[in-house]
């Protein structure tokens, strides 16, 4: 959704009026409690602006002030929680074994996503699925005006009005949306007066000139490459002429090799960025546009209006500033897997291009692949919970798993989950599959399995999932096997798997039987 | 300045101006979070610091007025 007039609201030094007055359209509407010791109202009333440029708007739901933590009166139908303490208030010495007691006990009680906001002393207690968010660096850059303690007796809060306006930016369009919703997966950058300032095909590459501010926002893009983010061009120049610039322009600090895909057209850019969507094999949705060129952004927000957008500003600096804030790229957490993405998608390439001239078997076989199932390892919580919420097309019911219910389903005897990685001569695929099953009677009803989409087309689809049924019928120790099947938006990919492969098991349990096919991939099973 | 004063007051409390001047005297037109929000306001925009007994007397219209006038000068 393009908002040029919110973009350059929410970053130009707004008023506190302003942001106050602001009337959001959010779409996607979500419930937020605030558990707190201290008043969070100063930063709800400016909140709005940064919500809506997420594409959120948010009814926050308070509870009373609760120095105990007893979460008596705590409201589980909210989409997370914030946990707003002031510790200041707090006279005793166990203070970090008092909060690990009652942290760990709000954990158990409420499921969904779990946000920390301690007023004091810096602390960190590093409890799984309870994401920490410091103040320390606005008070590093607020110094003396962090607190106000003139105003704590009528706001309920040592905060000063600047501190919670901050806080209010970064929560509403970093911390809320990371909670709530996956990450973007892309960023399409232009070139010209973008990453550099000058024309390529008119200056050409030696006079393009690459201020401090190019260079901070180029080292910002290379540094979300680094975690998982794809970078692509969609550019108006001639393909040679940007590899020569790459090749000759040392000082720049993104590389040719730094981009997943370079498409350099003089058709429209949404041309482009559809076709970055189908080399990616990622929906449109969750790739941010950025372009200098106002006129740019209003044409692909015709042709592709779900798409996120940036104008990029003369000051690099001030782009560099507003990528830093832009909801979606931020990681609470990087996985192994995000630092190899983009060679993953590059080895891709190669493989259509062995693919071209091979049988299928002997494509397969060409690959060297490994195949690893690994039943209920802990380890892998964190890339299965991403991996539950941002997959739409190859998943079978979109449970969208938190944290904590991973955890209870690797505790139990008679649930299972199994995860899949996949690793062959050109790359690194990381975990590509999870696989999730409840043993009810002699049954064993697979609830839940999704397939990451760098691994589709391999050919060895067929081999990954019913590789994981049956390291799971293994596991529970049965033989008759239900499917939970749930038609979702976009789930096609799964829908003809199973009309496929499975559909014997999905309206009523059948037998199981499988055979890992012999000398095709290596296959590796662990926890059985 | 009078008027400034007036707007900002009823843009931050939601109260017309008219109905502002008619209830000058009256306390308790607003909570104690829209009173921060009224301090902080016109601190930003008159360019003033309020001392905290003076945070307290800003209960009223009137009161508001005399004080950033007073503090203004």
């Amino acid at each position: 959704m393009l908002n040029l007039s919110l973009q350059k609201l929410i970053f130009q030094n707004p008023s506190r009026m302003a942001l106050m007055e602001y009337q959001p359209n959010g779409t996607k509407h979500v419930r937020i409690g605030i558990y707190r010791n201290h008043s969070f109202e100063l930063i709800e009333h400016t909140i709005a602006p940064f919500l809506d440029f997420s594409e959120i708007t948010a009814e926050f739901v308070y509870s009373d002030y609760d120095d105990s933590l007893t979460f008596f009166e705590l409201d589980k139908t909210t989409d997370l929680l914030i946990l707003w303490l002031d510790l200041s208030r707090y006279q005793t010495n166990n203070l970090d074994s008092f909060l690990h007691e009652r942290l760990r006990i709000l954990k158990e009680s409420y499921k969904k996503p779990i946000l920390a906001v301690f007023l004091g002393k810096s602390r960190s207690l590093n409890i799984p699925g309870i994401v920490e968010y410091s103040l320390s660096h606005h008070f590093e850059r607020l110094g003396n005006h962090f607190l106000d303690l003139r105003l704590e007796a009528f706001s309920g809060t040592k905060l000063s009005a600047i501190a919670c306006m901050d806080i209010s930016k970064d929560l509403g369009l970093r911390y809320i949306p990371a909670l709530l919703f996956p990450n973007l997966k892309a960023i399409v950058l232009d070139l010209d007066n973008t990453l550099y300032r000058g024309i390529l095909g008119e200056d050409g590459y030696d006079k393009l000139q690459l201020s401090k501010g190019h260079i901070a926002l180029q080292n910002t893009l290379k540094d979300l490459k680094h975690q998982g983010f794809f970078l692509c061009i969609a550019s108006k120049n001639n393909e040679d002429d940007v590899k020569e610039l790459f090749n000759n322009r040392l000082d720049f600090p993104l590389k040719w090799d730094d981009f997943a895909k370079v498409c350099c057209s003089w058709n429209a850019k949404s041309q482009s960025i559809q076709e970055i969507s189908r080399f990616l094999n990622i929906g449109t949705e969750s790739i941010l546009f950025v372009d200098d060129n106002p006129g740019e952004l209003i044409s692909v927000n015709h042709d592709i209006p779900e798409i996120k957008f940036l104008l990029a500003q003369e000051d690099a600096l001030k782009t560099q500033e507003i990528l830093n804030s832009y909801p979606g790229l931020l990681k609470l957490q990087t996985e192994y897997e995000d630092t190899i993405r983009t060679m993953d998608a590059q080895a891709n390439q190669k493989r259509a291009e062995l693919r071209s001239h091979l049988s299928k078997d002997d494509y397969i076989r060409s690959l060297n692949m490994t195949l690893q199932y690994q039943l209920n390892n802990t380890a892998h919580i964190s890339r299965i919970v991403e991996l539950a919420n941002k997959t739409n097309q190859f998943i079978f019911n979109y449970k969208r798993y938190s944290r904590s219910q991973i955890e209870e389903l690797m505790g139990s005897s008679n649930t299972a989950v199994v995860t899949v990685e996949l690793s062959d001569s050109l790359s690194d695929s990381g975990i590509i599959c999870v696989c999730t099953a409840e043993k009810q009677g002699s049954i064993i009803n697979i609830t839940e399995c999704f397939v990451s989409c760098r691994a589709l087309g391999r050919g060895i689809d067929e081999i990954i999932v019913k590789g994981a049924i049956e390291v799971i019928r293994m596991a529970l120790s049965g033989d008759s096997i239900h499917i939970e099947f749930q038609k979702g938006p976009r789930n096609l990919p799964a829908e003809k798997f199973i009309e496929h492969y499975l559909s014997s098991y999905v309206d009523a349990y059948s037998h199981w039987s499988y055979r890992f096919p012999d000398n095709l991939v290596n296959i590796k099973i662990e926890g059985v | 300045m009078k008027e400034k004063v007036l707007e900002i007051i009823s843009r931050v409390t939601k109260i017309s101006i008219g109905e502002l001047l008619i209830k000058e005297a009256e306390e308790k037109l607003w909570d104690s979070l829209i009173h921060v929000e009224l301090v902080i306001t016109l601190e930003s925009e008159f360019g003033l610091f309020f001392e905290p007994e003076e945070i307290a007397e800003m209960v009223s219209v009137k009161k508001i007025l005399e004080l950033v006038e007073r503090k203004a000068e």
